[in-house]
């Protein structure tokens, strides 16, 4: 709700002119950023570890190689995660149970110790049905194929949610499309014609999308990277602020670790445009 | 500065201010006769307000009050007495003062063309008055200058002064002395306004063809007023011509407006009635889609005013206020807002030296968005109510003493939200927070003295009280966790009216004045002031939908204490005058925000608020000119606001428990504002603003996470935009035709922003558009170019 008044608010307000600018900006410490999850679904998780650069700074992120992760369900260890072809990228098989809690410990190279804050597994709906009708919206918006979806959501508050959108394979990685709900508006509905494509898609093209069940605490973590990301570049921004996920250092809790672990819920869905 | 809350001193200062008072006992005695009166237009039968009464020769004299009411007591005597208001031709009048006198008085505007301001031989207030930090703008200087798009805007106008900010261009609200935009004390004919913002900020609400005076309190905040931190803005309506039927109004580019005004009863009984609409989504009508021609987007207001004379002792006005911002898209998306304020009062003389007011008002604010049809149809609507009672008295007991006392009584109810869906939704539930009420009584006595011929002091002292009351459920938390939807561990029910919470607290209220000599004087003030409801807001500049939120178990009030020191100077026979203020405040329970804190439509949203501590201080220098050919002033503010959020929990800490400035922090703040009267006919004025940049974020790393580029914030407000500056400058034309006529008629053109510089109003950081996995920084300008404007003007 609050994302669609920001929405309205942008959309009706003089926003102003806006030009790219190059500032010296300051450069804090490379720290330690953690991009994992645990899904209910079969197949190979992944899990990244990587460095944070200077902002003002193009290219790659510095990635951790050869660090050992393991992965604690209700707190015994079920599992060592494996490294992946691809530098600072490991993965498993393990497949998460719903109810159940995970967390991870990681041990650098360097032999740092990291770990995540216990996330529970949580309860998702199945995506219902997913289809792409041709929509004529009033000026200025774009008439053409949107994709909708029908779902359902299950009785009692405090279900959170996050969606992820592949079109033609391709993640939308950018973020107007971090897409995260809780249910105090909608619990225990029947949830009909969501629309998830904020831009016209074309005839041949394919949307896949993940439904996922998040905790509150992860809810809390990516709805504050979409005010750092997405809710930017107007007179009502919201102010910029640390974002601290679940990853702590073993060693010292007041350091500043990047990142988050989180148990998924996971269902998913596809659609052509016909 | 500390000491100034310290017990001992404030109870020291109470048993000065009782002193005071006993010594007035003593003086009571002496029965000596009383001149009284009220000071009016001539020509429109206005109050006068502030104007000076004074009789020659004895050095004795007396501002009218808000109701353009004087009282002066003199030995019995023969006397001149004069009548001095700026802007206007002094009367004088001989009299024979033996027993107690009325004298009303009519009093002409200068000859002189009506937009201009004339120096009056007595303009030394500033240096004489007990008041200090204080700005009192005639509607005449406010249309004198040059306007955004041409809307004469009373508080775009009060940002020229020195103390004044905002956070930048289009922001709501304004900023005084390091407060918040919360903090500001906005009385319409003394209703409390709640968003004094149009378009989101860009404008403000009062139409200045029905206003008429506008007088900001910055610091030595009379007792009088209550229930904010940092400035009172006290804006009156015209009260109706009681003389004859005249009207003004006006075609501008934003907007157009009338106003009309006139006598139901000559001398007696008058009227105003006003209004004003935008009328940008009037042109969209011309465009060729149909769909863009459905959509809205204007406000409106509407003023009214009926002044009722019943006799020499007793007077009656119904004001009222009623204005709306309204957007619609399409069938897709509506959402207004507004203010109504409805002013009941009657003044009454209890004798020429008892002068009582007593109001009743009603006021409200709230918006109203949602989808209007289709299955995702919804309403959410939000507000505050205010219902005052109030009763203020003037006692004018002697030339050199004047007692003010009075009680108020506010009744608050608090909407912070209600969505409902549509008759065809299914996917959304009725979802509501709460209402939450509250009542704050407060009473007040102020004693200004003069002693001896150079020293003056006014003294008061305000006693407010909240009660934060039911019908509510208050949910209670784990004391030993961060507060959070999932720490609650019990609730309690409180029955309609029963007690939730009560605070209370005494405002002291000082300020001295010691004339140096007849040009000069050095004044010193003191004030501690309470506030007890809080605007929610954590965006850079508040937005329609933030709501109002009462003091309560986990919301305390805030309070302040200001000192301030001035030196008050005017030279060449008052045509200059100059003024250096000092000033220091402290802010006490002050709120911010958890990160990513969600405020809107939340039951707990106390969870989300932070407690801290303000600094403000500065040094303010202002010099003004009033003169017959050209007026103008330059202000300068040098100052430094910043706040220190340090909970129990990390969670509850902002930049480590560092202090960090606040986004209306500008360290050198410089307007030069003069006009020119070139001809009869033709008047030039101009603006130049110049401001340190405001306090911004910057990021010193970034990471990524699913793809999404993050930045990492580390120390808040630690960088700045870069300067602001600005030149305006505006060109108004008399018609020649007008001499001797009835109807009169004038074009004003101009532009904002002259040089077109590109202003930041923020610096923020994002994924390129073409290339997610790079960043850039950008700077956003909100009026980053010349905004040419033209608008015709009549009167008749």
């Amino acid at each position: 709700m609050k994302n669609l008044i920001y929405l309205t608010l942008f959309s009706f307000i003089l926003v102003g002119c806006q030009d790219v600018v190059y500032i010296d900006l300051p450069h804090g410490k490379p720290l330690l950023v953690v991009d994992g999850e645990i899904s209910d679904q079969p197949g190979k998780k992944f899990l990244k570890l990587s460095y944070s650069i200077p902002y003002d700074k193009q290219g790659e992120f510095p990635v951790e190689t050869n660090a050992i992760i393991r992965l604690f369900e209700d707190g015994i260890e079920v599992v060592q995660y494996g490294t992946d072809s691809i530098p600072g990228l490991y993965s498993t098989s393990y497949t998460g149970l719903l109810g159940k809690s995970y967390h991870i410990q990681i041990e650098t190279q360097d032999g740092d110790q990291y770990h995540s804050l216990p996330e529970v597994l949580n309860r998702v709906p199945e995506i219902d049905s997913i289809y792409a009708p041709y929509i004529n919206f009033p000026a200025p918006f774009e008439d053409g194929h949107y994709v909708l979806f029908d779902t359902w959501e299950p009785a009692g508050m405090g279900d959170c949610y996050r969606w992820r959108q592949f079109i033609n394979g391709v993640y939308l990685n950018s973020p107007t499309y971090l897409l995260v709900r809780d249910d105090r508006l909608v619990d225990g509905n029947n949830l009909q014609g969501f629309q998830i494509s904020f831009e016209p898609l074309l005839v041949g093209d394919t949307l896949y999308l993940e439904q996922m069940s998040i905790t509150r605490n992860a809810y809390n973590y990516w709805t504050l990277i979409f005010t750092q990301t997405a809710q930017v570049g107007s007179n009502f921004d919201p102010p910029p602020a640390p974002v601290v996920g679940n990853i702590r250092n073993s060693n010292n809790e007041a350091d500043l670790v990047l990142g988050y672990f989180s148990a998924i819920g996971l269902r998913g869905a596809g659609v052509r445009v016909n | 500065m500390a000491f100034i809350g310290h017990p001992k001193v404030l109870q020291m200062k109470r048993i000065l201010f009782l002193l005071l008072v006993i010594q007035v006992g003593f003086l009571y005695g002496q029965k000596k006769p009383v001149l009284s009166g009220y000071l009016k237009d001539a020509t429109s039968g206005e109050a006068l307000i502030g104007a000076n009464v004074v009789a020659e020769g004895t050095g004795l004299g007396v501002s009218t009050n808000a109701y353009g009411f004087y009282s002066l007591s003199l030995p019995a005597s023969d006397y001149t007495i004069k009548f001095y208001y700026l802007g206007y031709e002094t009367e004088t009048r001989s009299v024979s003062l033996k027993t107690d006198l009325t004298l009303n008085v009519q009093m002409k505007e200068s000859s002189v063309e009506l937009q201009e301001v004339v120096v009056s031989e007595d303009l030394d207030k500033n240096v004489k008055s007990v008041e200090m930090s204080t700005t009192q703008l005639t509607i005449l200087e406010v249309k004198a200058i040059p306007q955004l798009l041409g809307e004469v805007d009373v508080i775009r106008s009060i940002l020229l002064l020195p103390g004044v900010t905002t956070v930048g261009e289009g922001a709501s609200g304004f900023n005084v002395r390091g407060g918040n935009i919360d903090q500001n004390l906005i009385l319409l004919d003394e209703a409390p306004v709640y968003n004094s913002s149009h378009l989101f900020g860009f404008f403000s609400i009062f139409n200045g063809d029905a206003v008429r005076d506008l007088k900001l309190y910055k610091g030595g905040i009379p007792a009088e007023y209550g229930g904010r931190l940092s400035s009172a803005l006290d804006v009156r309506q015209k009260e109706g011509n009681s003389k004859a039927f005249h009207g003004t109004g006006g075609i501008g580019v934003l907007s157009s407006r009338l106003m009309l005004e006139g006598p139901i009863v000559k001398d007696k009984c008058s009227f105003m009635v006003a209004g004003r609409r935008s009328y940008a989504d009037l042109f969209l009508k011309l465009a060729s889609d149909p769909d863009l021609r459905q959509n809205q987007a204007y406000f409106y207001d509407l003023n009214a005013k009926v002044n009722y004379q019943i006799d020499d002792r007793n007077s009656v006005f119904l004001s009222a206020y009623f204005g709306r911002d309204i957007f619609s898209f399409s069938d897709l998306f509506r959402f207004s807002w507004g203010n109504k304020t409805l002013t009941l009062r009657w003044n009454h003389l209890f004798s020429d030296k008892l002068f009582s007011n007593f109001t009743v008002l009603a006021s409200d604010y709230d918006y109203s968005l949602g989808v209007p049809t289709g299955d995702q149809a919804f309403d959410w609507i939000s507000g505050i109510t205010n219902i005052y009672a109030k009763a203020d008295f003037s006692y004018y007991l002697d030339p050199q003493s004047t007692i003010r006392f009075g009680g108020s009584m506010l009744y608050y109810g608090f909407d912070p939200g209600k969505a409902t869906p549509g008759p065809e939704t299914t996917v959304f539930n009725e979802f509501k927070v709460p209402n939450k009420y509250a009542v704050e009584p407060g009473v007040y006595a102020s004693l200004e003295r003069k002693i001896g011929t150079r020293f003056t002091i006014l003294a008061g002292l305000r006693y407010s009280h909240f009660l934060r009351l039911g019908e509510e459920t208050i949910y209670i938390y784990d004391e030993n966790k961060p507060k959070s939807p999932e720490t609650i561990i019990d609730s309690v029910h409180y029955a309609n009216g029963e007690i939730i919470s009560s605070f209370n607290g005494l405002e002291p209220r000082l300020s001295a004045n010691y004339l140096l000599d007849d040009e000069s004087s050095v004044k010193l003030s003191y004030n501690r002031t309470r506030q007890y409801i809080h605007l929610v807001s954590n965006t850079t500049s508040a937005t329609p939908i933030d709501v109002w939120t009462p003091s309560g178990p986990y919301v305390k009030p805030a309070y302040a204490d200001q000192v301030a020191g001035g030196y008050f100077r005017n030279f060449r026979n008052n045509r200059y005058e100059l003024s250096a203020e000092l000033y220091y405040k402290k802010m006490y329970d002050l709120l911010d925000y958890k990160n990513g804190a969600e405020l809107i439509l939340n039951p707990t949203v106390e969870t989300e608020l932070l407690s801290g501590n303000g600094t403000a201080y500065g040094l303010e220098l202002m010099l003004k000119r009033n003169g017959k050919k050209w007026s103008g002033w330059i202000s300068y503010t040098l100052s430094r606001s910043e706040m220190v959020v340090k909970g129990a929990f990390p969670q509850e800490t902002i930049n480590n428990g560092n202090p960090y400035p606040n986004n209306w922090d500008k360290t050198h703040d410089l307007s030069v504002t003069g006009y020119y009267n070139i001809t009869k006919y033709w008047q030039v004025s101009g603006i130049f603003v110049y401001q340190t940049g405001r306090p911004v974020t910057y990021p010193d790393g970034k990471f990524e996470q699913n793809g999404i580029i993050i930045p990492v914030y580390n120390s808040r407000n630690s960088s700045r935009i870069p300067h602001y500056h600005r030149l305006d400058f505006s060109v108004t034309y008399d018609f020649k035709k007008n001499e001797g006529k009835n109807y009169k008629q004038s074009i004003v053109f101009g532009a904002y922003n002259v040089y077109a510089r590109r202003n930041a109003f923020s610096i923020f950081f994002r994924q390129s558009e073409e290339n997610p996995l790079q960043t850039e920084m950008v700077r956003l300008s909100i009026l980053g170019s010349i905004v040419p404007f033209i608008t015709y003007n009549f009167q008749f």
